[in-house]
This record gives structure tokens, sequence and C-alpha cells, in this order.
């Protein structure tokens, strides 16, 4: 369940990217084999989101902050814990700008 | 279903799924039409039926003939040349299909049937679809249509609209290649597309007419001259977001199309396909379904 004190982003000016994001809770979500389709009926858009965007995505509960995450991507997957930072922080800024997120307080 | 129709001037098709009614009293446009969809010609209109109507203008000093096309009651198109009615009145009934068929999602995709097993072909216009449909019927794959896959949003399964298989004259070349005469076809005028031919699949292949199918493979088509044709595995959400792209009615389906796209999508492979010979791409193609048929009885 998302946390009572989240708000949508708002649409009109580009939030700053906090370090705890959470999944709007009005997406539709479709798994299909590995890989995750969003779909977001605001704005008819649909994403793909592959093995790695996924495991990155299913963290972002706003229980954990970047540097958590790109942790958890270090441990199962083979990389730096300086290049799961990276990579953590790249997506999330690409969902940010994909109005994907909320922002938790 | 209304009653039997008398005016001469109407003749009414069961085209597939999809009805028709065309009213029109230039005799030329009702024989061109005739051509095309003899076989489909019912004595009745259907209630779900599409009804264009085609009316010349008068001439005069000040006025160039015009012809009208209504599509169910609405002013459509106002060609001002013979040889582009056809054509329009073929866009009129695509324009209006996800009025009368909301039951369906519709993709912008040529739909054939291999042994009972659909494949659609997305792409956009002049990327050769309708070209690699006649290719496959003359092939022996029994034809669904060259530009729509109808996917019924409850079953999932493809329905068939087998329309005239209309080729670009960009196509004409590679018909001839493989034994279809379009220079003897009778030549159209399709707006900015240029002149086009209509071929009756029925003419091409007699039977061989598509079922109602589930989908079990989603092909993406590239041309590419002088290639040899391959396929290419793709990811399915790969595919469901290339579909998504090329669904006419996403929002007019009575089912929320993206479930409609992503249900049909986890019950197909997918592939992107380089095409070039059509005879070496049909081979192709033909190995793709019989092998994950062979495959299927295997498993089971």
């Amino acid at each position: 369940m998302e946390s009572a004190n989240t708000k949508l982003c708002d649409r009109k000016e580009s939030p700053a990217l906090s370090n705890r994001q959470v999944r709007r809770p009005d997406l539709s979500l479709y798994e299909i084999d590995d890989e995750l389709l969003i779909y977001d009926e605001t704005s008819g858009d649909t994403h793909r989101l592959n093995g790695t965007a996924r495991f990155i995505w299913d963290r972002c509960d706003g229980t954990r902050d970047h540097g958590a995450i790109a942790a958890d991507l270090a441990d199962v997957y083979d990389v730096s814990p300086s290049e799961a930072k990276t990579h953590v922080e790249r997506f999330m800024a690409s969902l940010q700008a994909q109005r994907l997120f909320m922002t938790a307080d | 279903m209304a009653n039997r129709d008398t005016n001469q001037n109407v003749m009414h098709f069961s085209i597939g799924d999809v009805n028709v009614s065309l009213t029109t009293p230039i005799r030329t446009l009702r024989r061109q039409y005739s051509e095309l969809y003899h076989e489909f010609q019912v004595e009745t209109e259907q209630d779900d039926a599409v009804r264009v109507t085609v009316v010349p203008s008068r001439v005069s000093l000040k006025h160039r003939r015009t012809y009208r096309i209504r599509v169910n009651d609405r002013d459509r198109f106002a060609p001002s040349r013979f040889d582009e009615v056809l054509p329009y009145v073929e866009w009129g009934v695509n324009w209006e299909l996800a009025d009368v068929q909301p039951r369906f999602l519709q993709l912008h995709a040529s739909s054939l049937e291999y042994d009972g097993q659909g494949v659609i072909f997305p792409a956009a216009s002049g990327s050769g679809k309708s070209t690699l449909a006649l290719a496959l019927l003359k092939a022996g794959w029994r034809y669904l249509c060259d530009e729509f896959a109808l996917i019924d949003a409850d079953s999932l399964r493809l329905h068939p609209f087998p329309r005239a298989i209309c080729i670009k004259r960009s196509g004409f070349e590679a018909a001839t290649s493989i034994g279809i005469k379009v220079s003897s076809a009778r030549h159209y005028h399709k707006g900015t597309k240029g002149p086009v031919a209509f071929l009756n699949p029925l003419r091409i292949r007699p039977g061989f007419l598509g079922r109602v199918c589930p989908v079990r493979f989603v092909v993406f088509p590239k041309y590419v001259p002088y290639a040899s044709p391959t396929l290419m595995p793709m990811s399915r959400a790969e595919a469901a977001l290339e579909l998504h792209h090329v669904c006419f009615n996403l929002f007019g389906c009575r089912a929320l199309g993206v479930d409609v796209l992503t249900g049909v999508i986890r019950r197909a492979a997918c592939y992107r396909l380089i095409s070039s010979d059509l005879t070496e791409t049909c081979n192709l193609l033909t190995r793709m379904v019989e092998e994950s048929k062979h495959e299927q009885a295997r498993c089971a």
C-alpha cells in the first residue's frame, strides 16, 4: 500500500528528483515474461521495462533510497556499487521525466 | 436484418466479418466493386453494415464534376477523378470500421492463417504488407486481410476481413515476379500514394480465405532489397509496445485495448523479419509456422 503522505508530481513543472521514489498507483502493469509493460491511462503512453529496470522499479515503494536500491542491484547483478548507483540514478531520472512516480515527503 | 432491397443501385456485401452496402447510380462503379467482391455479395443489408453512397455532382461551365462519397450518412470525400473513387470507397469503409465493429481491436497489420495458426504482420503504410500478404496467399496461406488484424476483444481470436488486396506501384514488379499479372488488373489512383491495383484474393487463390483463428505469431516485417530473408526473435514486451503504436482503436474498443494486446502477445511468438525476395521470404515464414506446429506436437 502506498504511504498516505504521498502526492502526485506537479505536472506543470519538472519536479526535483527525490531520493525515495514511489510508483504511481494508478498505472496498469502487465507482466510479460520477465519484463513489465506499464500503461499510463492518463497520458495514453505505454512503457516497457526490461529485467534490470523492473528490478529497480519493484523497489520503488518509498522505503528505499537510491543508495539502498543500488546496493540491492550490485548484490544481484554483476556490477560494481558505483556502476549500480549511476544506473539507478539515470533510470530514476528517466522514469521521473515520464511522470511515473509520486514523490515521497 | 433489413428486407430484401430491390433498388438496382444498391449492393450488399458480407466481406468476412465486415458488412458493406454500396449505393450509387454509377453503373461502372458498381461493376468495379462487384469485380472485387462478387463472391461476398448478399441479398440483404446487415444491421451493422458500413453504408457508402457515391453520387456524381452535376457538371456546369463553372463546376467540374466531383463524386460525393458519404459513409454512414457523413460526407467523407469528394474526389474529382473517377479513378480515385473506388480507393476512397475502400478508405471510407476502413474509416468506419471502429464504429461499426467495436468488438474488435484493430491493428494496422496484414493478417493471414496457415494451418489454423494466425499470423499478423504489423507495419506502417508503404512497408510491403500487402505485397507480402499477396505472396503468402499465392504460396498457400489463407488470407484474412492486407490492412487490418481484427482481434475479438473477448476471445482474442483473429477474424477475417478479406478486402481486395491493394498493391501500390512500387509493388507491381514484386507481384509480377511471383506470377501475378498486376498489369492486367484495373488501375486506380489513391491520393498521394499514386497508382494502385486492387486484386480480388479469391481470384489469386480460390477458396483460400482465412478462418477465425488464434494469433500464434506477430511478425514485424521490414523490406530490405537484396538482403537475405531473416527472422529475429524479439521479446513479447517489445512487441506489445510496438503493437500499441499501430492500434487504430485502443480507446474505441469495448475492452481496454492494452488488456487485449497483452493477452494476444502472451500467447504469440514474436519476430522481426527482414524480407526481400518474396519466394524466399514466404518459404522462411512457412518453415517458421510448420516448425512451431511440429514443436507443439512433440510437446503434446
